[in-house]
């Protein structure tokens, strides 16, 4: 009994503090997010993200979810409270060494047909891009790998890039700092020979890894940014990013990763995403370590 | 090492400058994309198309003409972002044609707009035009969405055109159980004159009461 009368206590005081937001404007900024990101929220999210909207406004001042929007539409010019607003909707969870598999398959097999599909005299580097790449984990794995697995990556010139929708997380990878939980999956030499403790608990990853990603920003479900990356990628990391978009986008997400990769490149997603429930552009290659997807040459 | 270091022109984390187009108007857009030379340019087009919600009949008449399998996909895609009524109408309308790879293509686009295409079904089956009507037919049974049964039943009760009750009648011959025999023997009491009906609904009814004694 006294249960019941806490907990109503507890809502009804959540709600006088923060303006409620109402089923249709919730509806009107869910399509809007989806329209600039691709990004549905489910109903399980709505706590999650009422709290976070309700951090925006009382940031901004505004005093409804509707003015907030018309501001969005037409005075955000910049983009600038737009990407504050992105930066702090995404789910950036991320790790080293995640789905450590698909590295191994990517140094055993997929490197070693990149490079033998290569004309002997090809001078452009192997070109791998991390995208969504959270807060860096990931296109440090991959250089860890490389320089610790490949055998044969002193012979080939190879660029990574690194790509997020959001900046903030940009600005952590490019620092590279990360704590305990961040690098628990590597090994103790790997951890000794690329990081710096810096305190307990917080470990920097070398110069020299740092300055071999290069982070540029980019929106994977906006067209006019991915044109810029057409046919520049020999293989694509997009790992855990389609989970939170719906049929529609994930479709045309997967067409410009396709229009990304060159000839006979390949893309590797996350555990959960099968591309054959998205799209039949590809070529599904199983190797010994992992299952990718392979742009048909021709 | 051969990692390639940073690129030094670019300010790490800038957001690359967007490759902006002129945009292009629709009518130049579906021009490329039923005569542009490269495939790239066709998959452009048709993905550009996707911000013009009304060129789908286009699109889906273009699907049509389309060989190449990459092209193919990217105008599936721009039918599905469209997803409007017109979108799934058109795709529909594709689930008759003689080519197994573009009725496929048709058949994964319409269960990909999942609820969209179930929300337009409803409205195909309102529209005047009988042939929409049986397009709307064709996507129930291929959506078998969970309000497939209300909307056959619906159609056979009062669709006035009996080429639309016939294509209901042809879905429940593969779909229908015991349950649907009384509203496809309703139908056929009302064309009386029609002999294929009576021959429609009878394998329609046999098969049913099959179904349910399986
Ligand atoms: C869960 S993390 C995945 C990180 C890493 N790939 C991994 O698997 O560990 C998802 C990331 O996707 C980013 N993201 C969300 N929408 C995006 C979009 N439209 N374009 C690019 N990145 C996006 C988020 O900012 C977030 O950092």
């Amino acid at each position: 009994m006294s249960d019941f009368v806490d907990r109503t206590q507890v809502a009804s005081t959540r709600q006088a503090a923060t303006p409620a937001i109402g089923e249709e404007e919730f509806l009107r900024f869910q399509d809007f997010f989806y329209r600039k990101t691709g990004i549905v929220f489910g109903a399980a999210k709505r706590y999650f993200v009422d709290r976070r909207l309700v951090e925006r406004l009382a940031a901004t001042g505004f005093g409804s979810l509707r003015a907030y929007l018309l501001h969005l539409r037409f005075e955000d010019a910049e983009g600038e409270e737009l990407q504050r607003l992105i930066n702090a909707m995404t789910v950036n969870e991320t790790y080293f060494y995640r789905e450590e598999y698909q590295f191994r398959c990517l140094v055993s097999s997929i490197l070693p047909e990149v490079v033998s599909a290569r004309a002997a005299a090809e001078k452009r580097p192997v070109r791998l891009w991390s995208l969504p790449c959270s807060t860096g984990e990931e296109p440090y794995s991959l250089a860890l790998q490389l320089l610790e697995n490949w055998r044969e990556v002193d012979r080939y010139d190879v660029e990574i890039v690194a790509s997020d929708i959001d900046t903030q997380v940009l600005r952590q990878a490019q620092a590279g700092l990360y704590d305990d939980r961040a690098v628990q999956y590597l090994p103790a030499t790997i951890k000794a020979r690329h990081f710096t403790r810096i305190e307990q608990g917080r470990w920097q990853i070398s110069e020299d890894l740092r300055g071999s990603v290069d982070f540029v920003q980019v929106n994977l479900s906006d067209r006019a940014a991915m044109r810029r990356h057409q046919g520049a990628f020999d293989v694509i990391f997009c790992r855990n990013l389609l989970i939170y978009f719906d049929d529609a986008s994930r479709r045309q997400a997967v067409e410009a990763l396709y229009d990304a990769l060159r000839p006979g490149g390949f893309v590797c997603l996350g555990h959960s995403e099968s591309m054959s429930r998205i799209s039949s552009l590809f070529t599904v290659r199983k190797f010994p370590d992992a299952i990718v997807y392979q742009k048909p040459l021709a | 090492m051969a990692l390639l270091r940073r690129r030094a022109s670019a300010p790490a984390m800038v957001a690359d400058e967007p490759v902006e187009r002129a945009p292009r108007a629709p009518e130049a857009l579906l021009a490329t994309l039923r005569s542009g030379a490269t495939r790239a340019e066709r998959r452009e087009a048709a993905l550009d198309l996707t911000a013009m919600p009304e060129t789908a009949g286009a699109l889906a008449a273009a699907l049509d003409e389309e060989d190449d399998p990459s092209v193919r996909d990217a105008i599936v895609t721009a039918l599905i972002a469209i997803g409007t009524g017109t979108a799934a109408a058109g795709l529909a309308g594709l689930l008759r044609s003689k080519d197994a790879a573009l009725r496929n293509a048709a058949i994964e686009a319409l269960q990909q707009m999942g609820e969209a295409a179930g929300e337009h079904v409803e409205r195909l089956l309102a529209s005047p035009d009988p042939d929409l009507r049986i397009f709307a037919v064709n996507v129930i049974e291929v959506l078998r969405h969970a309000s497939a049964g209300v909307w056959l039943r619906q159609v056979l009760e009062e669709d006035p055109e009996v080429n639309v009750g016939l294509a209901a009648v042809e879905v429940l011959t593969q779909l229908g159980g015991p349950e649907d025999v009384p509203v496809l023997r309703a139908f056929a009491g009302r064309f009386p004159n029609e002999p294929f009906v009576d021959f429609a609904v009878d394998l329609a009814c046999r098969r049913a009461i099959a179904a349910g004694a399986a």
